[in-house]
């Protein structure tokens, strides 16, 4: 008996087996061509960009001034400030406050330092998780660091982050883009960098620019272990490459620093119990690899450290000059590349007045403005944000 | 462009595809009628949009599990359709062989991306040369060899992430995600030591 199996094929059906593969040959094409087009054409460059140096800096006599970010405490406790420089010679500043590090209740805020008569503006919330939530379309539970960047075309961008689900190692990273200097804000997207939920990405270093435009900014994994990474943001915001700064699992909060067009230094705090310093890992080729960290004669109580390069030459360290406590904060400056460190300063060195609870003074950040002045601010005990400015002439006259 | 950032889209639809299949599945076993059958999806759809304390049930679950992959939207999207008419769009060998995919991917992603391994291979779906040809490949083959849902799939995935149409800017994302990986990984050691268990109890 011949069944319908052992009959040869219709011709139709012939036909039909034809036109669906030559319609899946198209489909292919159409599909995979542009996106293969696009990856053999696209090389990215790995030149850091470096901004030209100031006409004249600020002032030719020592200048060093503090204040204090806000003029009243607006939450019971803020962490984490950062800032970046206008146009103008202004400053915009952001931290996170609430009723503590990572409550419910804690929004981001933002301040304006005026370059013209060097006071803050009073502190204005910014987003909070119910904002980002809408913004994000998704459950948003807490928020926290959070990054400026001012890019080539001098938008602001603002990274933070934000977590729905258990602690800082469930961090996922957002940015806002401002284009008029911080009065009004595109809406929040979301950067996807980890393949497990996208978790545990967190931001606290100034970004890096690249000659082409695009962005390197540090960042570190908090997912099982600790780890500093690199991510390359296309100016659309994009993400274009990640790079593994440490292999290792204890090392976090990167903070490069671009030495030339191509050789950086990254600048790592060390949560291992093992040895209480600094590390450092370097890079020959422009952030693409990174040595493996070694340690510097530096201490650290496993905090956040910040450095930067100053427009004629010198290293600048912001760090915590202490094995185990955050009272002391203290400026190191190198003159040979980070081979060697002189302590210029201290800037806080002692405990916070009496009845104050012991936070310490924690997560520097520091920046050269484009007059030439340093500006830091810094976490005053977790109660204020404090802002220390100085010139080159005050520097000079410290070493 | 139109497609561009569905995200919120693609999980509400895996979301609803999901609760409405696992629904449907039980109204099959009972033999429930097409009304019944429609009703129960309706409700399914009208819970994940209520809001508890001004936040929508599916903006809640979007927080905790981020987003899923197309692949899994459209396996869920396949059985969705089975369910509610009969029409098999992605058959069992077609189902088998993408759970292999899925759990030998992840087996190769996960690990590395906790440090396991010293090479990252997330990184290399930013700038996923390789990977696509990979996977040019693969369609190629799986459709030769008749697994034509499989390359489909594939192929839908590829297309999703030339448009851009999530968050993600990364090829990985777009092919997999950790329930499809779970459930694959599940699924392969059952069917790897579920047949040596039942063989050792008939042997006792």
């Amino acid at each position: 008996m011949i069944t319908q199996k052992h009959l040869p094929p219709l011709k139709s059906a012939r036909a039909w087996t034809g036109a669906s593969a030559a319609a899946f040959f198209a489909l292919l094409v159409a599909v995979f061509l542009p996106p293969l087009y696009k990856g053999f054409s696209r090389d990215l460059s790995w030149i850091f960009a470096l901004r030209p140096l100031p006409a004249a800096a600020v002032g030719a006599s020592p200048l060093y001034r503090e204040d204090f970010v806000q003029g009243e405490e607006l939450t019971r406790s803020v962490h984490c400030p950062s800032l970046v420089d206008l146009h103008d010679g202004s400053l915009l500043a952001f931290w996170y406050g609430g009723t503590r590090e990572g409550a419910s209740d804690v929004a981001l805020y933002q301040a304006t330092w005026s370059g013209r008569d060097r006071k803050w503006t009073s502190a204005c919330p910014l987003t909070d998780s119910a904002h980002a939530r809408i913004d994000l379309d998704r459950y948003i539970r807490k928020i926290g660091n959070a990054v400026p960047y001012r890019d080539a075309r001098g938008r602001i961008w603002l990274f933070y982050v934000t977590v729905s689900l258990g602690g800082w190692s469930g961090s996922s990273i957002n940015y806002m883009v401002s284009e008029d200097d911080g009065c009004t804000w595109r809406q929040a997207k979301r950067l996807v960098t980890s393949p497990i939920l996208n978790m545990g990405t967190l931001v606290r270093s100034a970004p890096v620019e690249y000659s082409d435009g695009s962005i390197g900014l540090p960042v570190y994994s908090e997912l099982c272990g600790k780890r500093g990474e690199l991510l390359r943001l296309a100016t659309d915001g994009t993400i274009l490459d990640k790079i593994w700064i440490t292999r290792d699992r204890t090392f976090l909060q990167p903070s490069v620093v671009p030495l030339d067009t191509t050789r950086a230094i990254s600048f790592l705090r060390n949560s291992g119990e093992e040895s209480r310093r600094i590390f450092r890992s370097d890079s020959g080729d422009g952030g693409r690899s990174w040595s493996a960290p070694w340690r510097m004669t530096l201490p650290n109580p496993d905090s956040a450290v910040i450095g930067l390069k100053a427009r004629d030459g010198e290293l600048l360290l912001v760090f915590n000059n202490m094995v185990i406590d955050r009272d002391d904060l203290s400026l190191a400056l190198s003159t040979d590349e980070g081979r060697s460190w002189k302590i210029v300063h201290e800037f806080e060195k002692g405990m916070p007045p009496e009845g104050e609870d012991i936070e310490g003074f924690s997560y520097p950040f520091l920046i050269q403005s484009d007059d030439g002045l340093f500006h830091l601010l810094y976490s005053w005990n977790r109660k204020r944000i404090k802002h220390v400015y100085f010139n080159e002439a005050w520097l000079r006259s410290m070493i | 462009m139109m497609f561009r950032f569905c995200d919120r889209y693609i999980f509400f639809a895996s979301v609803f595809f999901l609760l409405s299949a696992a629904a449907l599945r039980t109204c099959r076993k009972r033999q429930c009628s097409m009304g019944l059958k429609l009703s129960l999806s309706i409700m399914y759809l009208v819970i994940l949009l209520v809001p508890i304390e001004g936040v929508r049930v599916y903006v809640y679950l979007r927080g905790i599990a981020n987003g899923v992959s197309i692949v899994t939207v459209s396996i869920l999207g396949s059985l969705f359709i089975r369910e509610i008419s009969g029409k098999e769009l992605l058959p069992a060998a077609d189902r088998r062989l993408l759970w292999c995919m899925a759990g030998i991917a992840g087996l190769l992603l996960y690990p590395s991306a906790i440090g396991m391994f010293p090479w990252d291979m997330y990184r290399i779906g930013y700038r996923p040369l390789l990977l696509l040809i990979i996977l040019l490949a693969f369609s190629l083959l799986s459709w030769a060899r008749g697994f034509r849902a499989v390359a489909l799939c594939v192929v839908l995935a590829v297309a999703a992430f030339s448009w851009h149409t999530m968050e993600s800017d990364n090829l990985w994302d777009y092919l997999t995600d950790p329930f499809i990986t779970i459930f694959a990984w599940v699924w392969m050691i059952r069917r790897t030591f579920g047949g040596i268990f039942r063989r050792k109890v008939r042997g006792i």
